[in-house]
C-alpha cells in the first residue's frame, strides 16, 4: 500500500479501496471506502497531482488531542547498573495519504488498523495524555498495523532499573518503511530510579522517509528529547 | 509667546504640552512594544504569562516616561515617596473596593490559583477564564456570556478549578436484582475498553455500590482527557444502556410491591 502513485489510483488491500480520479476539467476526486468507513474529498489543482501513502505519527486518531506516544511493554525489562541494550518493540501504524505537488504535501486522509487507546502518564493535574499501546518482542508482521520500533536503553544509575513503559515524543518521530517493514529508532537513558530522558533518532535501517505529520506542532523553544519524570512501569 | 505663559508655579502652557505629548507619546511606543512583544514570544510564552508580561511592559513605559516629566511639573520625584504615603492612606479610605479589588489582582497574579483558559467556578459562575486584569476577573461562562466578577471576591469565594488533564466523570446504573452484576459489570467494561478516550490508566472502576428500593446499583467512575470529556460522558451512557439491552440485562423502573392482606 506505501509508496507514491499517479492519478488515476485504484488500490484495493486489507479491505480498503482507494480510488484517486481526475476529470476533464481538473477536478481530482479522492475517495477511500471499505472496513474503516468511507472518505470522500475534492481537490482543485491546475497541475496533476501525485498521491503519497505512508505511515504516519501514530498520535492522530480518533482525533489529534496529543503528541505523545507511550508503549508498555508486554514484559516488564530489567537492566542492570551502568548497563545499556537494545530493546525491540512495537508502535501502532496510521497511514497518512498525501497530496503531492513538487515539494508540497498536503494531507488529505489518515487511517488505521489499530485500536486507538489513551492513557494517562504522572499526575492528573501535571501529567501528560499519551495515545497507548501494548507491545511485545513477537510483533505484529502487518505492516499496516505495526511498526518497529528498535530502543537503545542505557541505564546511568547504579541500580537495576525495571523498564515496562516509554514514553515518547512523536513530533520528534522518524519513521522509514521498506517492503518488509514500517521503522523507527529511538534511545532512553536512564538517569535515577524515576526519572530518564527519551528521543527518537534517525533511523539506522535504510528505506523510504515518510512525510512528516506533526512538524507544524514544533515550535522555536521546543525540546528534542522527552523527559520521563513519573517512572517507567 | 503662549507657551512661556505661567499656568501655575513655574510651569509653563510648554510644559504642560511637553508633558501631555510625552505621555501620549509613552502611549504609544507602550503600544507598539506590547505589540511586537506579543508578536515575537507568541509560540515561545504560554499567553497568560504574555498577557502579564505585556501589563507590565505597557505600564512600565508610561509610568517611566511620567516619572521623566516631573521635573517639568515642578514636582521632585524623590518627594512622591512621602506625598504616595499620605495619598496612599486618602485613597485607601476613599476608594476601598477599588483598592481591595487591586491588592486582590495582585494576588491572584502572584498565586495563580488559575490561568486564562481554565475552566472555573465562582460561587454560582462557572466557565472559562477570559482574562485576569488588576481590577476584575473575565470569566466567559457556558452560555456565551461574559461576566466581569472584581478580584476582591475572586480572592474571598470559593474557587473550584476544573483543569486538569484529566478529568473524571460518574455514572450510576440500576440493574434488576434478578440480573447478573457480574455480566454487567463485564457488559460495562466492554463498553469503555471499547471507547478510544476512557482512559486506561487511570482505570475506569466499576461496582457495586448499593442496594436501592428497586435496583441494584452500580457506580460507574471514568477518566476522561479534558479536552474531550464532556463528548465522551454524552456518548458513553446510551452506548452503555444499549450493551445492556442487548445482553438482556434490565434497568429497572422504581417499584414498590404492595401486598394485600384478606
Amino acid at each position: 500500500m506505501y509508496g507514491c502513485y499517479d492519478i488515476p489510483l485504484n488500490l484495493t488491500e486489507a479491505g480498503i479501496e482507494i480510488k484517486v480520479e481526475r476529470d476533464q476539467t481538473g477536478k481530482t476526486t479522492y475517495g477511500r471506502s471499505g472496513i474503516l468507513g468511507e472518505v470522500s474529498k475534492t481537490i482543485v489543482s491546475r497541475e496533476n497531482p501525485k498521491v503519497v501513502i505512508c505511515p504516519v505519527e501514530p498520535v492522530n486518531l480518533p482525533k489529534r488531542i496529543t503528541r505523545y506516544l507511550m508503549i508498555e511493554l508486554d514484559k516488564e525489562v530489567l537492566l542492570g547498573p551502568k548497563d545499556e541494550g537494545t530493546i525491540d518493540t512495537g508502535f501502532p501504524v496510521e497511514i497518512g495519504v498525501f497530496i503531492a505537488k513538487r515539494d508540497k504535501y498536503s494531507l488529505i486522509d489518515v487511517f488505521s488498523f489499530t485500536k486507538q487507546k489513551f492513557s494517562l502518564y504522572g499526575g492528573v493535574r501535571d501529567g501528560i495524555i499519551c495515545r497507548y499501546w501494548r507491545s511485545g518482542p513477537n510483533l505484529n508482521k502487518d505492516k499496516l498495523v505495526e511498526g518497529h520500533l528498535r530502543l537503545q536503553v542505557k541505564n546511568d544509575t547504579s541500580d537495576w532499573i525495571e523498564i515496562r513503559k516509554v514514553v515518547l515524543d512523536a513530533s520528534e518521530m522518524k519513521i522509514v518503511y521498506s517492503e518488509d517493514e514500517v521503522y523507527s529508532e529511538a534511545e532512553m537513558k536512564i538517569l535515577s530510579r524515576k526519572v530518564g530522558e527519551v528521543r527518537f533518532r534517525k533511523p539506522a535501517n535504510g528505506g523510504t522517509e515518510s512525510i512528516k505529520l506533526l512538524k507544524e506542532m514544533v515550535v522555536t523553544a521546543h525540546q528534542s528529547k522527552f523527559i520521563m519524570e513519573d517512572g517507567f512501569k | 509667546m503662549i507657551s512661556s505663559e505661567r499656568v501655575f508655579g513655574n510651569v509653563t502652557i510648554g510644559d504642560v504640552l511637553f508633558v501631555t505629548i510625552t505621555l501620549l507619546l509613552s502611549v504609544i511606543v507602550a503600544k507598539m512594544l506590547t505589540i511586537r512583544v506579543r508578536r515575537s514570544l507568541k509560540d515561545k510564552i504560554e499567553r497568560e504569562n504574555l498577557e502579564i508580561l505585556n501589563k507590565v511592559i505597557y505600564y512600565g513605559v508610561i509610568l517611566f516616561a511620567f516619572s521623566l516629566t516631573l521635573p517639568r511639573l515642578g514636582i521632585n520625584p524623590s518627594s512622591l515617596l512621602l506625598a504616595g504615603g499620605i495619598l496612599g492612606i486618602i485613597i485607601g479610605f476613599a476608594s476601598k473596593s477599588v483598592v481591595g479589588n487591586f491588592i486582590s489582582g495582585m494576588f491572584l497574579i502572584l498565586e495563580r490559583p488559575m490561568r486564562i483558559g481554565d475552566s472555573i467556578s465562582i460561587d454560582d459562575v462557572s466557565g472559562i477564564v477570559e482574562d485576569v486584569r488588576i481590577l476584575s476577573t473575565v470569566v466567559r461562562s457556558y452560555d456565551g456570556s461574559c461576566v466581569r466578577i472584581p478580584n476582591e471576591k475572586v480572592f474571598n469565594s470559593v474557587l473550584t478549578n476544573y483543569t486538569s488533564v484529566a478529568r473524571r466523570f460518574d455514572y450510576r446504573i440500576g440493574i434488576s436484582y434478578s440480573d447478573d452484576a457480574e455480566k454487567a459489570r463485564k457488559v460495562i467494561l466492554e463498553v469503555l475498553e471499547d471507547h478510544p478516550f476512557v482512559l486506561g490508566d487511570p482505570a475506569p472502576q466499576i461496582f457495586v455500590d448499593s442496594l436501592g428500593d428497586s435496583s441494584v446499583e452500580i457506580s460507574i467512575r471514568i477518566w476522561a482527557p479534558s479536552q474531550v470529556w464532556f463528548d465522551v460522558k454524552r456518548e458513553l451512557l446510551w452506548k452503555i444502556k444499549k450493551a445492556l439491552d442487548e445482553n438482556g440485562i434490565e434497568i429497572p423502573f422504581p417499584q414498590l410491591d404492595v401486598k394485600l392482606k384478606d
